[in-house]
């Protein structure tokens, strides 16, 4: 057991290692931004006196250290600092956001796995067969589905052909659940979509290895049903894999929202992001990297930490 | 863990199904005859973009947002934009512009990648630890923000879109080289090599790396597809090659305001950029198949 919490606390320490990492990455990028950050405020109009005032305000014109330093205190305490553009503090902002891209998020990843044990169980039930065949055609096609395509073919057929759903907006979830599935549900298969193609060919690969697994054969002679087989034999260890791969796919998926709510209006973390890059607000713009990144991290972490405890020959081989 | 790039990477095994109606179906690869055909119809294209007689892109050829079709005229048979330009056109040049980006960012980060991967996996220990240190820091930012985050802080411009790409490709092909290399390095050869006195530079050089590209090589296609989609992406969001150059991105992202009124302004190039991801996806993973790759980049 030591072992393995001197291997837990090794990865620990390269994830705090990684965190700081990018988080110097994205404060230094401040640095290197073409002209102050004060200059990009007050627009071409201010005066050189206005500029050198306005850096010396936010801090800018101290030791880049110095300044890394008191916003990772701040970090710490909960504090990313006040957006010059809108006047509110940058974390409330993501606060407000977030939940708006996890639900999509959530939603997408429900309809990608959905569609993917579907799929995949069909597969894996007669390997080389039509259902293959289908399955394999249908991931290759969502794979080349980037989120900037699929949004805008799905509002045309969906939203402006068909008029099923509005095409662009929001409703929160206080205001009925209807009214907001209603607007969630095109963004969030977008994103799924995507996540489909990729985990749909694991699964399949997966399962199709197992059911050729000696203890499948063992299995099938005692007189265990075929389905039987495929669902209490197969799918159960596969889903394990499965699930730990889609914890790692939140990043990407982060990603594809970004486009997502910029077509859509969605009020999310990447609708922020977007509408702060247009406002060239460099605060926000950098404090949501930092946060994306250390949230991405973390979740790798929990990811890997989660699989050595679930799996005991992960577990053995750590030990050893 | 995977990267945007390489998503469609199988795990070990993955073909291990029943072999029979594989070796039926392998015999005539028309998916790679046909995927090959339109990588090579939008390369041609994309070359010549000058010598065929297509219009400048940049200016309008006839009246605004005509359907695809309404003329035979080579310049208007896609139809028109919003502002009257040839819809064919611009998808070409945008093929062009798209097609230039992605390839300079494939080159810069295979070699890149592939030196830091060689390093990795031929030297090991602390060279191991730090490439991996290096490469668990890019992927610890998502693709697409990383890439924004460039784009903003740099300034929208074909150079920065070309640095930001490279980076995003560089762990991809770090990871393979690494582990080509990590496998390579236990073959009976490179004893040999070492005890007829060879130097370590000439092993990793002459032995290693030329070993290990075939792997890397196949990779080529499926990468420049995760480029084309990130390229895409960002054009989308308005952070990629500035106007008026055309790019697929730009294209899809102006062509929503008059999805109502003219869909293919947005369908063409969706279409385009659909069956060029698709066709890039189908190369690498059938040349992968049949030569018995089978890499875990994850």
């Amino acid at each position: 057991m030591a072992a393995l919490a001197r291997s837990l606390a090794g990865k620990a320490a390269r994830a705090a290692l990684v965190v700081v990492a990018v988080t110097v990455l994205t404060q230094w990028l401040l640095e290197l931004a073409p002209g102050s950050v004060a200059s990009v405020i007050l627009g071409e109009a201010a005066t050189p006196e206005e500029v050198a005032r306005l850096d010396h305000e936010m801090g800018f014109d101290q030791p880049f250290l110095e300044r890394y330093g008191r916003w990772l205190v701040n970090l710490l305490q909960g504090d990313l600092g006040t957006s010059p553009v809108t006047g509110q503090s940058v974390l409330g902002q993501i606060v407000d956001a977030l939940p708006v891209t996890v639900e999509l998020m959530v939603l997408g990843l429900s309809f990608g796995l959905l569609l993917t044990l579907v799929t995949g169980v069909l597969a894996a039930r007669n390997p080389g067969g039509l259902a293959d065949r289908v399955g394999t055609a249908m991931s290759s096609i969502a794979l080349a589905v980037p989120a900037f395509v699929a949004g805008p073919v799905l509002a045309y057929l969906v939203a402006v052909r068909a008029g099923w759903l509005p095409v662009t907006g929001w409703s929160p979830i206080s205001e009925g659940l209807g009214d907001n599935l209603r607007y969630a549900l095109l963004p969030a298969l977008c994103v799924g979509l995507l996540e489909f193609g990729i985990l749909q060919r694991l699964l399949r690969a997966d399962l199709v290895a197992t059911m050729n697994e000696d203890f499948i054969d063992s299995a099938r002679g005692r007189g265990v049903s075929e389905s039987r087989l495929l669902l209490r034999h197969a799918l159960r260890p596969a889903s394990l894999p499965l699930l730990t791969i889609t914890g790692l796919t939140v990043g990407r998926m982060l990603g594809g929202t970004v486009v997502v709510e910029a077509l859509f209006r969605t009020p999310g973390l990447g609708m922020l992001l977007t509408t702060s890059i247009s406002n060239r607000d460099l605060v926000t713009v950098s404090g949501i990297v930092a946060l994306v990144a250390v949230g991405y991290v973390v979740i790798n972490l929990a990811v890997d930490v989660a699989y050595v405890l679930v799996d005991p020959r992960i577990r053995i081989r750590a030990a050893s | 863990m995977s990267t945007d790039v390489l998503p469609t990477t199988r795990p070990a095994g993955a073909s291990a199904g029943k072999p029979r109606t594989y070796t039926l179906r392998a015999r005539r690869p028309y998916g790679l005859w046909i995927a090959s055909a339109w990588v090579l119809l939008l390369v041609g294209c994309a070359v010549a973009a000058d010598v065929l007689p297509l219009a400048d892109p940049a200016k309008p050829v006839g009246r605004a947002r005509q359907v695809p079709f309404h003329s035979l005229a080579p310049d208007q048979i896609l139809g028109t934009d919003t502002y009257g330009r040839s819809v064919l056109s611009r998808v070409i040049f945008g093929a062009r512009t798209d097609l230039l980006v992605t390839l300079c960012a494939c080159a810069f980060g295979a070699v890149l990648g592939c030196l830091l991967g060689l390093l990795a996996g031929f030297v090991k220990g602390w060279a191991d630890r730090a490439v991996s240190f290096l490469i668990d820091t890019l992927l610890a930012l998502p693709p697409i923000i990383l890439l924004i985050a460039i784009a903003t802080i740099l300034r929208p411009s074909t150079w920065t879109l070309t640095f930001g790409l490279t980076l995003l490709t560089v762990p991809a092909f770090a990871r393979l080289e690494r582990g080509a290399a990590l496998s390579w390095a236990e073959r009976p050869f490179v004893l040999a090599a070492r005890s007829y006195g060879a130097s370590g530079l000439r092993i990793a050089f002459r032995q290693i790396l030329p070993n290990s590209l075939l792997t890397v090589i196949t990779f080529v296609p499926t990468v420049i597809a995760g480029l084309i989609v990130a390229e895409g992406s960002l054009g989308f969001l308005g952070l990629g090659i500035p106007p008026p150059a055309a790019s697929w991105g730009t294209m899809i992202a102006d062509g929503r305001a008059s999805l109502r009124i003219a869909p293919h302004e947005v369908l063409v190039p969706a279409a385009v950029v659909f069956l060029t991801v698709l066709a890039l996806n189908t190369l690498g993973e059938k040349v992968r198949d049949r030569l018995e790759i089978r890499s875990r980049t994850g």
